[in-house]
């Protein structure tokens, strides 16, 4: 890690290991991404040897089969949650600004805070494996994944890292939503931006609408786990409820994985066939196409669990309606190569051959598209070849292409080729010869630690493990290859393979302010570009003239101690919750592990305090190419985006009840349990709250103090009343009524969705004592409302929610 | 505004007292019905959709149809089987 | 060689789509190959003529004609496939469940009057780390079963625990098997012989070991040891 940073000796730079723990500057984000996520390759790499090694002759024992299942499922978790993205990450935090022509991210420091957050959770999941790492397989099926089948620590901890990573990977997304449609370099329409941007944008949007589905899914396990309560662990819930919930998010989230690397392919293929992509707007148009669908095909991991023809027959169409996109996709890149002038450098070769790979993991999905077949082939290795083709072939080759491809931009030397070639040669072929034997083993069942002899499973296994060791051994050669250039390889110039993104337009390495002056796009597309001194007027100038200095840019390359803190501190506070000891005597659920949760809401406190106070400014551009949201400011994008997120979590959690619901033969009827006036007063409460919010706004906006603290402290008067109704209500269930969640689904139901809204209310009511704080000191009133406003639209949202709560719970 | 709002929740509350004339569906579909319109209402006046700029109104639209589209889904699956 | 029905309903459906994956696969990748191979960068040659630059945009490239004409051939394809799928599961889950008769020598399953005997079907229970089969006579048997040959054979699999994953290998049938639901999947075998039966979701630690055998009997010797069981 410390060996990439001689290229920055330009600039001065602070001590090191101060400088990486605390950079916000996307390049360095990106390249700590990138480091991380190769680690975690290794690992979970490793794994994966180690089982093959256990599976390559029958009734083996290398591995007995708790440690096997533990090793298949932190294999499959690390490898789609801590590698895949976090790689294609690394390289979206490097490039995509210079390729749009901005300067950084949007909000630097949530950039750090995503990197951090991941880096810890990545801690947890390892760690995990200290108290008996998850074994169900990633996918965590229900009811298994219940305190009474799994009373093991290892699973909440590995739930706390699931539970981190999704909000690294939220903050991020709305951080490069952001960005993308609110700081491209003037003239940088969308249309013009490259493939790979667009891929990640679409990307983004996938992970926005499908993450809070599985962090809904996992808070679900987790107070089942913790509490009590009955979501998976009832009939009316329990398989077929985590089945719909997880794959709801399960089936984008492939896709996710999948999309950085198709818009890499992309942008690598034109760059050494020396024309234009062919019909970019196509396979643009075709990967908006595929995220849409993706949303609507995952009942085709639930073929043979009953849910009849209907669904399942619909669910085959939309499942294959949804590989019509990828074909245009392939045949888009593939006539790119006609009339082209291809030189086959290893980037080519990998992007190429990450196609053909595809090609043939795509065919195969099409297969498991059939119900009929489906009911053959689920659980079997032909799924696993399936999407192992896809995910290494297509994922992990076209990242790799990426790694070749900007590994002379990053570093500013080359790589050896012919090195670099013959890792191609020997990955594929090893490659195949571990992935093909596996459709053929379309009898053997997944996730078995060892198989009898007279099933001939046998050689086709030891081919497979061969394989694997060819593949796995050729990495050997991609990460000495990429170590040892990086330390003597020849300089490569800023751009070794005359590319014509904007990135290739910088020195190599990249300085630490990016572009000297950020480039104008004309209307005929042309643009000025390189550290000269004629610039047409009217382009974007720096304020600050002084290049190589670095000390002048103290606000782009800015450094924050609060990322790594906040991390840090969620890491212990979610870590508190999920070490805790079973309950005692009668192990049902889990207890608290106090200590630790203190600890990390202590530190989470001062952390968010130390961020809010902390001077650092972001320099916005003055001209900047922001179509369609001309008009409306970054934060304020940022929060409506997030609120969207939020929809589909709270979408999922009242799916839930309505799921359990429409479940059980018998219900609470109306007003039997609660009572509809104190229902009717909490909602009375929270409308009158969001007209307190309003009236504050409306006294920030002309300046009024007394009238901004007025409202302030009525809107969190009225929350606070809202929380005390509800808490004389709970106490009142759950002594008189002895309603607690010991009675079954209504009362799970209705304590998590409240319980969950109002942790939402108490985040709304620390936020005005926030406010309230300020004001006081004087801010707000001078045409800087803009917190309030933002504020507001949260406050209103969490209102919007109990509007339909109300009814919900008390009425029906 | 704020009158209508407290005043659809007042019909609901009297919805809820009359509900065992009403058959059932149709209670359900008023109920849900009435927070959809105070939802809306809240984003448009307090949220100030409205008077926003028409690319967030739109995002914003959009994504609550693909949200139906994906409930419509659910829906079919619980009761079709 | 045809061991089920359910087996050769699957085979023919796998059959077709190999060939058309075949037949897709071979053409995209010798159309990369001779691409690839016929546009080779050669010292010789130079950039083609809208090569892009830095300093200007790429032109965009390309007829939506082409990709209407994949979109429509792929869609043909993909209809071809949908519509045998679809005609594939109809057959193996008819609107009304077969009625599940000891159908001896009768190899449709939809012939439902049989000489007057009752159809009870078999229930399935899947617990960790064992399989239960329930006769119509209530005998159980764990991790075993027998039925004789050329019959309709109809299961109802359930869980008693967790989610379970019922598979006959060679039949290449399977169902799951989750608490509180019964899935309901049928059969006619045609050979003779042994059948291995495994658990195809990982349901704990033991899961390895969830196996269980389907034992074809000739049609006479059913129905001895099923007589003698009463």
């Amino acid at each position: 890690m410390a060996a990439q940073s001689d290229h920055m000796s330009q600039d001065i730079f602070p001590p090191r290991v101060r400088r990486w723990l605390f950079t916000t500057n996307h390049k360095e984000v990106g390249i700590l991404y990138l480091v991380t996520a190769l680690f975690f390759f290794v690992a979970a790499g490793l794994l994966a040897l180690t089982m093959r090694t256990q599976l390559s002759v029958p009734d083996n024992n290398v591995l007995n089969e708790g440690l096997y299942n533990q090793f298949v499922t932190v294999h499959g978790l690390l490898m789609i949650f801590w590698v895949l993205s976090p790689f294609a990450f690394g390289f979206a935090n490097y490039i995509i600004p210079l390729q749009i022509g901005a300067r950084d991210l949007a909000f630097p420091r949530l950039n750090a805070m995503s990197y951090w957050f991941y880096l810890f959770s990545g801690v947890a999941i390892i760690m995990s494996f200290i108290f008996g790492a998850p074994d169900l397989g990633w996918t965590l099926y229900s009811p298994q994944t219940a305190f009474q089948f799994t009373p093991t620590i290892g699973l909440n901890v590995g739930a706390a890292a699931l539970i981190l990573i999704t909000v690294s990977i939220t903050m991020s997304s709305v951080n490069f939503l952001v960005t993308m449609f609110k700081m491209r370099a003037p003239g940088m329409k969308l249309r013009n931006v490259p493939v790979f941007p667009w891929a990640i944008l679409v990307t983004i949007f996938m992970m926005l609408y499908a993450f809070p589905s599985f962090l809904a899914a996992v808070l679900l396990l987790y107070v089942d786990r913790a509490f009590g309560t009955f979501y998976f662990s009832s009939i009316q819930g329990g398989a077929l409820l985590w089945d719909n919930v997880f794959w709801f998010f399960g089936h984008p989230e492939v896709y996710i994985v999948l999309f950085p690397a198709i818009g890499l392919i992309a942008d690598v293929i034109p760059t050494f066939t020396r024309r234009p992509l062919y019909g970019s707007k196509y396979v643009i148009g075709s990967m908006i196409a595929a995220a849409v669908i993706s949303f609507i095909v995952w009942g085709h991991h639930m073929f043979v669990t009953g849910i009849g023809l209907t669904s399942t027959k619909l669910y085959t169409v939309t499942t294959i309606a949804v590989s019509l996109p990828f074909d245009v996709m392939v045949i888009a890149m593939i006539e790119t190569l006609i009339k082209a002038r291809i030189k086959l450098k290893a980037a080519a070769l990998f992007a190429l051959g990450a196609i053909a790979l595809f090609v043939i993991g795509g065919i195969t999905g099409v297969y498991l598209a059939s119900v009929a077949l489906d009911h053959a082939l689920r659980g079997t290795y032909f799924v696993v070849a399936h999407f192992h083709y896809i995910m290494v072939g297509g994922s992990i080759m076209g990242l790799i292409a990426g790694l070749y491809y900007w590994f002379p931009k990053i570093t500013g030397r080359m790589y050896n080729e012919t090195v670099a070639k013959i890792h191609f040669v020997v990955s594929f072929i090893g490659f195949n010869i571990l992935y093909f034997p596996m459709f053929l083993l379309l009898d053997m069942p997944r996730r078995i630690q060892t198989y009898a002899p007279d099933t001939g499973w046998g050689p086709l296994n030891s081919l497979a493990t061969l394989g694997g060791f060819i593949f796995g051994g050729a990495q050997v050669l991609l990460f000495l290859n990429l170590f040892l250039s990086q330390r003597r390889g020849p300089p490569s110039g800023p751009n070794p393979w005359d590319g014509w993104t904007l990135e290739w337009s910088l020195p190599s390495p990249v300085p630490a302010h990016d572009f000297d002056t950020i480039p104008t796009i004309a209307e005929d597309g042309t643009y000025r570009f390189g550290n000269g001194s004629n610039y047409p007027n009217g382009s974007a100038h720096l304020e600050h003239s002084k290049v190589g200095n670095g000390l002048s840019y103290s606000h782009l390359e800015g450094m924050s101690p609060w990322p790594i803190v906040m991390a840090f501190a969620a890491f212990l506070f979610f870590l508190g919750l999920s070490i805790g000891q079973p309950t005692s005597p009668n192990p049902v659920s889990f207890k608290p592990f106090w200590p630790l949760i203190a600890d990390g809401a202590i530190l989470g406190v001062i952390s968010l305090y130390g961020y809010s106070r902390e001077k650092f400014s972001v320099h916005e551009e003055s001209r900047v190419e922001s179509w369609p949201f001309r008009e409306v400011p970054n934060v304020k994008l940022g929060i409506w985006t997030f609120l969207g997120a939020e929809v589909i979590f709270f979408g999922v959690l009242i799916g839930a009840y309505f799921f359990v619901r429409t479940n059980s033969a018998t219900w609470p009827g109306v007003g039997e349990l609660f009572s509809i006036r104190n229902g009717f007063a909490m909602t009375l409460v929270l409308l009158t709250s969001s007209l307190t919010a309003i009236m504050a706004l409306a006294s920030a906006k002309i300046g009024s103090r007394n009238g901004l603290i007025a409202g302030l402290l009525a809107t969190f008067g009225l929350g606070a009343s809202f929380l005390y109704i509800k808490a004389t209500e709970w106490i009142e269930l759950g002594t008189h009524g002895v309603f607690n969640v010991a009675n079954g689904l209504p009362a799970t139901s209705y304590f998590i969705t409240t319980g969950t809204h109002g942790v939402h209310v108490v985040a709304g009511m620390c936020m005005t004592v926030y406010l309230l704080v300020n004001t006081v000191r004087g801010r707000y009133i001078k045409g800087d409302y803009h917190a309030i406003e933002h504020f507001g639209l949260y406050w209103h949202f969490v209102d919007i929610v109990w509007v339909f709560l109300f009814p919900l719970f008390y009425l029906i | 505004m704020f009158a209508i709002l407290v005043g659809g929740t007042d019909i609901e509350f009297n919805l809820a007292t009359l509900q065992a004339t009403i058959p059932y569906g149709y209670y359900v579909s008023i109920l849900l019905g009435l927070a959809g319109l105070k939802a809306i209402l809240i984003a448009m006046f307090y949220q100030h959709l409205k008077y926003e700029p028409r690319s967030l109104s739109s995002w914003v639209i959009i994504g609550l149809v693909i949200a139906s589209l994906l409930m419509s889904l659910s829906f079919i699956q619980l009761h079709a089987h | 060689m045809a061991v089920s029905n359910t087996q050769v309903i699957f085979d023919n459906l796998y059959g077709i789509f190999t060939d058309l994956a075949i037949v897709v696969g071979v053409i995209v990748f010798a159309l990369m190959a001779y691409l690839i191979v016929r546009y080779r960068a050669k010292k010789s040659s130079n950039d083609p003529e809208d090569t892009p630059r830095l300093g200007r945009l790429p032109t965009s490239r390309g007829h939506g004609r082409n990709v209407v004409i994949t979109v429509t051939l792929s869609t043909f394809l993909l209809a071809v496939l949908i519509v045998t799928s679809f005609a594939a599961v109809d057959i193996l889950f008819p609107n009304s469940p077969p009625n599940a008769t000891w159908c001896y020598g009768i190899p449709a399953y939809n012939q439902t009057t049989v000489t007057g005997q009752s159809c009870p079907r078999l229930d399935v229970t899947g617990h960790q780390f064992y399989w239960v089969f329930r006769y119509p006579n209530n005998h159980t048997y764990q991790n075993f079963f027998r039925v004789p040959v050329n019959t309709t054979v109809v299961l109802d699999v359930t869980s008693a625990d967790v989610f379970h994953d019922f598979g006959i290998i060679q039949f290449k049938i399977k169902t799951d098997a989750i608490k509180g639901r019964t899935n309901t999947i049928w059969f006619i075998p045609y050979k003779v012989q042994n059948y291995t039966i495994q658990c195809f979701e990982l349901c704990g630690t033991g899961h390895v070991g969830m196996i269980a055998t389907l034992d074809v009997m000739n049609v006479t010797s059913f129905q001895q040891w099923y007589g003698s069981t009463k």
